[in-house]
């Protein structure tokens, strides 16, 4: 894991929300940089298996990680942005 | 993409509630397939279980062609499901599915490879179609976790997630009336989000988590504070105002677009309220509830929006 000063709050959550939603928990990895004023990117690794729960159907699971992460960053003081990556 | 999903409850109407809320899309986005009707039975669980499985309509318009087509003709002639036999391998899946496997069947032989297999799989599924959603649903060992099983799994994952935020409260689980209501306790702002989007989100997710690793059809409920009962309340006054109107003035009203938890608490509301009826108009993201007089329009709405063929419903 990257720099934990970035975004701890939103890191934390997006890690767990990740974990828990697909089958290789051990597989998810993020990294933080940081693109913009106050604006946190997020670039997820999971598994190549678990590409499809990780984004949901229609998007749906992706949309509410990134939702529940820009709650969290609110929190660091950041936006955030979450890419899901192979 | 479309996967079958599977509920099982006490009615059809239940179920079908159930799997929308699983998939997380509206009944116009939805298709179902009754797989067995609630009945009594001599042996097993399923006895006057209803089970219904459902999957999101591939495209919607040519599903709610097809859908209503199926509804008239709910059960196709022998003839019909012989040919359709060597094509889907049961009638169960209806017209629609047999002509598309048929037709994907010609296209593998074109161009072979992913699309044979795409077609074996959806023989296979539609042959089985039990063990293919569980199959699916990622955990093999039970099609039914245990009320216990789901709740630790919900109360596990909603614990770490306020761990995760750091946010210090209880979150309490309450498990009466056969359903997982898990609260966070306290008025978290920050989990409620503008008009409740990081709550639904958080119970999006929350019933993603469960469904995958302790499979059930057990109701997953999450709120924050009190938000959901107050949110309830109020939107039950806001119905019994909107039935009031509708009789007072004798003309359709038309609600704000909703989602679809809180329409439904639109439709129960005024199922109850003397002299209205209720339908739903558009498709999701705006879809909204429009409540009916029964006296006055001579234009008669059909209740049951999905064989309506002129309605704009689905």
């Amino acid at each position: 894991m990257s720099d934990e000063s970035l975004a701890p709050t939103a890191e934390a959550v997006l890690v767990h929300l990740c974990r828990s939603v697909v089958s290789s928990p051990d597989d998810v990895s993020v990294e933080a940089s940081e693109v913009g004023d106050q604006r946190i990117r997020f670039d997820v690794t999971v598994n190549k298996d678990d590409m499809g729960r990780v984004i949901g159907r229609r998007g749906r699971v992706a949309s509410a990680i990134r939702t529940v992460v820009g709650a969290a960053g609110a929190k660091d003081g950041v936006s955030t942005e979450v890419e899901f990556v192979e | 993409m479309t996967e079958w999903i599977e509920t099982t409850s006490k009615t059809v109407d239940e179920a079908k509630e159930l799997a929308l809320d699983s998939l997380g899309i509206d009944n116009a986005d939805a298709e179902f397939e009754i797989v067995e009707e609630p009945r009594q039975g001599l042996f097993g669980r399923t006895r006057g279980q209803a089970r219904v499985r459902a999957r999101i309509a591939p495209q919607s318009t040519r599903v709610k062609e097809e859908r209503g087509r199926r509804r008239r003709k709910p059960r196709s002639s022998n003839a019909e499901e012989k040919q359709s036999e060597h094509g889907s391998g049961s009638s169960r899946q209806g017209q629609r599915e047999s002509k598309d496997s048929t037709r994907r069947d010609t296209d593998s032989s074109r161009d072979g490879g992913g699309k044979a297999r795409e077609s074996k799989r959806q023989r296979q599924r539609t042959k089985s179609p039990r063990s293919s959603s569980r199959k699916r649903s990622e955990s093999p060992k039970k099609e039914d976790a245990s009320m216990e099983e789901v709740s630790a799994c919900v109360e596990s994952f909603l614990s770490g997630l306020v761990d995760a935020f750091d946010i210090d409260t209880n979150v309490v689980i309450d498990t009466s009336n056969d359903e997982i209501n898990a609260q966070i306790e306290g008025k978290h702002g920050l989990l409620l989000g503008p008009k409740a989007r990081t709550l639904d989100a958080i119970q999006e997710l929350t019933r993603v988590t469960a469904q995958r690793s302790v499979p059930s059809s057990i109701r997953i409920k999450v709120d924050v504070g009190e938000y959901r009962q107050l949110r309830r309340a109020s939107l039950q006054g806001f119905a019994r105002d909107a039935g009031t109107k509708a009789l007072e003035d004798g003309v359709e009203v038309v609600l704000e677009p909703m989602s679809s938890a809180d329409r439904k608490i639109i439709h129960d509301e005024l199922n109850e309220f003397d002299g209205v009826h209720t339908r739903s108009a558009g498709t999701d993201p705006r879809r909204r509830v429009v409540v009916v007089p029964d006296a006055p329009r001579s234009e008669v709405e059909s209740d049951e929006e999905s064989s309506d063929p002129v309605g704009d419903a689905d």
